[in-house]
């Protein structure tokens, strides 16, 4: 049952469009994150989803009601911002109780639900400090804290662990996805950061420059991605890009460094499509360091990353891809890689799309 | 929408009361003689430079008209009020510019102490410090002396110039002079080389801030002073006539006394807030 | 590459620095300051009269036991109170009201604002000045606007039970940008995002003024009172200016009682002794303003 729907959303400002033909739907319960490089429109969504901004054009639905015209207090939405938004004269326990307050529940009822929402998050013995004495960590579960408190329909966050330095960033990241399985609510996340999407959504909606690029699970969006970008921007170290030429049926493809690689599905697919001037996209862990490989080239330097090892080979002047291996030798001077051709992608060079088996 | 209305209403009613009276004191000063008295109170009429010519003795028969006796005092006086309001500002700007120095970057023993003993100058009543100060003054033989009036004006402004100037000079970083020190510099030569070119745009909003305050001052300059260092503000409210108040002149001379005034405070605005609180609210 | 002798160049020591910054400043304040206080402590406790000359004697508490027992000066402290709480109530709810209206910018905004802030800037005299002359019986321009609405004229300045409550006026007139100003300032300080978060949390506009705004502005909204009760109680310039503390005494404020017992009587020595009452009175009240300036830079 969907529970978000928005319809070609869209959002001008001046000039500028920041979000454009946006049409989305997010189900009961599910979790799903906006990612995106800043400036591409995601946290313009989801403040139009919130009706803290209006949209140009389209129309967002909440629950099965047109909500588009409708004020934030009309929605029975949720927004935890980036900066938590805690008001600093107030107690943590007092910003939290502020939403059940502003309407008008009982005091004894209000302390209950506090109480019950402080357990929920390990604030318990903080509910009598104020933002200013709180750690940011503190501070991010006061804002989690008031926005659960309400029990709203969907949640809404943005970018919500941006201020917390690394570790414990890790520990909300956690805390988050647990509080969800125990909540199951509605929640559209929005970051800018990669490996939380990839740990928490159900699914991922990437976007760029206004607009969608792909919607997808991570798994999908990690091996299957749609585009260049898509395929950049997921995983890090992101995909490999070697440019190929196609030189027609039963030829192969020429490699920059003059080398012929023959694969028969892939020469099909670029077949199908027409394309000549191609583009491989290969993760560095799907690379292999050998003896005997299709792809040719020399080891320039590598990063020793604890369990494994991650290699920048030159396979072509200027062209330099990495490699994982997680052997423990080091290996250096010339190598031959080989193809894990079943996780291999195949893009148009000029287009940026990635060719798939079904037409679109 | 109705709101927004209502809005734009009260904020034009507003600026009505404000503004209305200034206007019409500079109305005032254009106007004839019989224009000045009549009721109702013109509000177009046909205009005249006379009180400005009389105020500033370029045409002193014409004062006779009004009731007025002998010729005006105002041009020495203005001239007064340049120089002992100008002179004034300067030196405690400068003084207060290097005291503000030394409490923004040095570890100074009581500091808190100080400052607010130095506020706490600016808080005593006029008429309370007034007397001593003529009796002092008197005994000192300063009385209808510029230098008087300045060392009294400089020592107002003082405080005041301390906590302002303080305030621009924490916000400059420190890692300008450290570079400096670094380079070679003495702290001294850190203080003219880096810091006060940085400060300017403080010192000048500070000194136009003193200006205002020792331009309008009245009280000491009304007990202080009598012939020779009175400034414009006690000669202004001294204009009488012999049929009636000249009107018309006290109105040019408080439309010539208050456009500088006007001037500077669009020239400061960016610092209106923090000018009046002595630094403690910046905007 | 700097030569390795002239990196010693003469150092000036850190101390002695401090000195010169800060030395001039100290002194100059003493001097002219505290100086100037002992020397009128002193003549407190004499018969001095800076017109008579007789012989200085010391009368010892004397002066201070008139000034305190006589009821004329209870009551010109009245009369002062009274106008301090007028004027200063006004000036806080209009300021603040004004600034509610300007929190959102427009266009033409920094022009509007600048030229509200003009009527604090004045000479109190210049004030004084036109004011007498918009609020004078016949021609002023205040009594022809009430015409307009069918009231009677007012005798502003020479009406025993209304002069106090003009210069009231007058001072509401230039202060309340002033309260507006520093309103204004707390007002913009307080981030959008914290009525965005209201907003979502479905309060209502006066929940929201209550809760958010109110708390939030009120410190600078009370230093803004401090200071204008302060600077109203010795007030002076205007009273002086427009009526004298006529009509009879009716806007006999302290300053202005004080004023007429050193330069009119000439009772120098009994004025002394006065001045030290007030001061004493004024350094309790700026010692609040400073406690308050503590709080808030914390």
């Amino acid at each position: 049952m969907e529970k978000v729907r928005l319809e070609n959303l869209s959002k001008r400002f001046g000039t500028f469009e920041a979000v454009r033909d946006v049409t989305l739907e997010v189900f009961e319960g599910e979790f799903v994150v906006f990612l995106g490089p800043s400036g591409c429109g995601k946290t313009t969504t989801l403040r139009m989803i919130a009706g803290l901004e209006k949209p140009t054009r389209g129309e967002i639905f909440i629950a099965g009601k047109r909500v588009t015209p409708l004020p934030p207090a009309r929605r029975n939405i949720a927004f935890v911002f980036q900066n938590y938004a805690l008001y600093p004269h107030m107690t943590a326990f007092e910003n939290i109780a502020f939403p059940l307050e502003a309407q008008g529940i009982p005091r004894e009822e209000v302390r209950k639900r506090v109480q019950e929402v402080a357990r929920v998050l390990g604030l318990e013995h903080l509910l009598h400090l104020r933002p200013a004495q709180l750690s940011s960590g503190d501070m991010q579960k006061v804002a989690l804290g008031r926005a659960m408190v309400r029990r709203p329909q969907v949640f809404l966050m943005d970018e919500p662990l941006s201020g917390l330095d690394a570790k414990h960033r890790e520990e909300m990241r956690a805390e988050l996805k647990r509080l969800h399985m125990e909540i199951q609510a509605t929640t559209i996340y929005v970051t800018h950061d990669q490996i939380e999407a990839m740990s928490m959504a159900d699914r991922i909606v990437v976007m760029n420059e206004g607009t969608v690029q792909q919607v997808g699970s991570p798994r999908e969006v990690y091996l299957s991605p749609e585009n260049l970008f898509v395929a950049h921007f997921i995983g890090s170290p992101g995909m490999n890009f070697i440019p190929l030429v196609f030189l027609g049926k039963n030829q192969g493809f020429r490699l920059e460094n003059g080398d012929i690689v023959r694969h028969e599905v892939l020469e099909e697919l670029a077949m199908r499509h027409g394309v000549r001037e191609c583009i491989l996209g290969i993760r560095p862990e799907f690379l292999s360091i050998g003896v005997s490989g299709e792809i040719r080239g020399s080891i320039v330097s590598v990063e020793p990353l604890g369990y494994k090892n991650l290699y920048a080979v030159e396979i072509a002047p200027g062209r330099i891809i990495r490699v994982e291996d997680m052997r423990r030798e080091r290996f250096s001077g010339n190598v031959s890689l080989g193809v894990h051709w079943e996780a291999a992608c195949l893009f148009d060079r000029e287009t940026g799309q990635r060719m798939r088996w079904e037409h679109g | 929408m109705v709101w927004k209305v209502t809005k734009s209403i009260l904020i034009v009613l507003a600026l009505v009361f404000f503004l209305l009276p200034i206007y019409w004191i500079v109305a005032t000063s254009f106007k004839q003689w019989p224009d000045i008295f009549a009721i109702p109170p013109k509000f177009t009429f046909r205009g005249t430079f006379v009180h400005y010519l009389t105020l500033f003795n370029i045409r002193p028969e014409e004062a006779a008209k009004f009731g007025q006796v002998g010729k005006s005092l105002f041009p020495p006086r203005f001239l007064n009020s340049i120089v002992i309001a100008g002179v004034s500002t300067a030196l405690s700007v400068a003084l207060g510019t290097f005291s503000a120095y030394a409490f923004s970057r040095f570890r100074v023993r009581g500091e808190n102490d100080l400052l607010f003993f130095i506020l706490s100058t600016r808080m005593l009543p006029p008429v309370v410090v007034g007397i001593p100060f003529f009796v002092v003054y008197r005994a000192l033989g300063l009385i209808d002396t510029h230098i008087g009036l300045i060392l009294l004006y400089m020592t107002f402004n003082l405080s005041f110039s301390v906590w302002l100037m303080k305030g621009f000079i924490d916000e400059i970083p420190k890692e300008f002079e450290e570079a400096a020190l670094v380079d070679g510099y003495t702290r001294f030569e850190a203080f003219f080389k880096v810091v006060l070119p940085q400060a300017l745009s403080g010192i000048a909003a500070t000194a136009v801030f003193c200006l205002i305050a020792a331009w309008n001052e009245f009280f000491f300059a009304l007990i202080l002073t009598s012939e020779r260092a009175r400034t414009a503000p006690p000669s202004i409210a001294a204009i009488q006539g012999t049929s009636g108040i000249n009107w018309g002149q006290i109105a040019a001379g408080v439309t010539v006394f208050l456009l500088p005034v006007v001037v500077f405070t669009f020239l400061v605005r960016k610092y209106l807030a923090r000018g009046l609180t002595f630094g403690v609210i910046k905007r | 590459m700097k030569d390795g002798a002239k990196l010693y160049r003469k150092e000036i020591s850190e101390y002695r620095m401090k000195l010169l910054f800060i030395g001039p400043t100290i002194l100059v304040l003493i001097v002219m300051n505290i100086f100037p206080l002992l020397w009128s402590l002193g003549l407190s406790f004499t018969n001095y009269s800076s017109l008579v000359s007789r012989k200085i004697s010391f009368v010892g508490f004397a002066n201070y036991a008139k000034v305190l027992s006589d009821p004329l000066i209870w009551r010109y402290f009245q009369i002062t109170a009274r106008l301090v709480v007028v004027a200063v109530g006004v000036e806080f709810l209009l300021g603040f009201g004004l600034a509610l209206l300007l929190k959102e910018r427009f266009k033409g905004w920094g022009l509007v604002t600048t030229l509200m802030l003009i009527p604090m800037m004045l000479s109190p005299v210049v004030v004084g000045l036109f004011w007498t002359f918009i609020m004078d019986a016949n021609f002023g321009l205040l009594n022809f606007l009430l015409s307009l609405f069918g009231l009677r004229r007012v005798l502003w300045l020479t009406d025993p039970k209304i002069a106090l409550y003009s210069i009231a006026l007058v001072d509401i007139w230039m202060w309340t940008p002033f309260v507006m100003l520093i309103s204004l300032t707390g007002l913009l300080a307080i981030p959008q995002s914290l009525y965005e978060a209201a907003d979502i949390d479905m309060a209502s506009f006066w929940f929201k003024f209550r809760r958010i705004t109110l708390p939030l502005v009120s410190p600078l909204l009370i230093l803004a009172v401090l200071f204008r009760v302060i600077d109203a109680f010795k007030m002076f310039d205007l009273v002086f200016i427009m009526t004298g503390g006529g009509p009879g005494d009716v806007t006999e404020t302290i300053s202005m009682s004080l004023y007429r017992l050193a330069f009119n009587k000439f009772k120098t020595g009994e004025s002394c002794a006065m001045a030290y009452i007030i001061l004493i009175l004024i350094i309790a009240l700026s010692n609040l303003l400073i406690r308050w300036i503590q709080r808030t830079r914390a």
